[in-house]
């Protein structure tokens, strides 16, 4: 399958006539439940989620002064 | 064509910062237009390159983020993604060949599909910076494509 998959992209790359030009493959695998749960906000996660994001913004913060230095 | 449903990517980041305690969204970058250029010559006598935003090395969370090259020679055994942002549980990056598909693509250049595989592939940094991204880290890489005489890169993203 990986290889029909990188043959459609290389063919439609070949044939596309302008940007943005859009093709959908008939190749499909696992399962579409993932989708509902991809970066979930949910009343169960939500204060982890806050607490994530304090982390992120003290790193950012790190990362600035050390690039800004 | 399979009856799946996209994912509204941008919306459901959106919320998913919000819950992180952002109060500005992120503005994505956007463009008027895309430069459009249609294949100069067949795909059978194109160099063909990879991008791919893993690394081949382990990135720390806060180390500065980088352009990187890698060798098509040989398959890595493992090219790194887990600062990436996708979905972990869903799914695995252990086979390289499923987002940087060199194997694939090899097999193509001995069956003359393409003409060549080129022997670097480039990692691109995933940045926030767009102004980093656009001119930086996407300078750099040109460079190296126009370097190796490629002429037609695969953008693989993760």
């Amino acid at each position: 399958m990986q290889q029909r998959i990188v043959s459609h992209g290389l063919q439609l790359l070949a044939r596309a006539s302008s940007a943005e030009t859009i093709e959908y493959s008939d190749e499909s695998w696992g399962y579409d439940d993932w989708k509902a749960a991809y970066m979930e906000v949910n009343d169960h996660n939500r204060a982890a989620l806050l607490k994530q994001g304090d982390e992120l913004r003290a790193n950012r913060q790190v990362r600035q002064k050390r690039d800004f230095s | 064509m399979s009856d799946t449903k996209p994912v509204f990517y941008m919306e459901r980041t959106r919320r998913y910062y919000e819950a992180q305690g952002f109060d500005t969204a992120y503005q994505y970058a956007s463009s008027d237009g895309a430069p459009f250029t249609p294949m100069r010559k067949p795909l059978a006598e194109s160099k063909v390159a990879i991008v791919t935003t893993a690394s081949t090395y382990h990135r720390e969370d806060l180390e500065p983020r980088k352009v990187d090259i890698g060798s098509t020679l040989i398959v890595p055994k493992k090219l790194y993604t887990d600062d990436l942002s996708w979905d972990k549980n869903a799914t695995h990056t252990d086979d390289v060949n499923s987002f940087c598909p060199i194997e694939s693509l090899r097999e193509f250049e001995q069956q003359g599909v393409i003409g060549e595989l080129s022997s670097r592939f480039h990692c691109v940094p995933t940045e926030y910076s767009q102004s980093a991204t656009v001119d930086q880290d996407a300078p750099r890489i040109l460079k190296s494509l126009q370097k190796d005489e490629v002429d037609v890169v695969l953008l693989i993203p993760l």
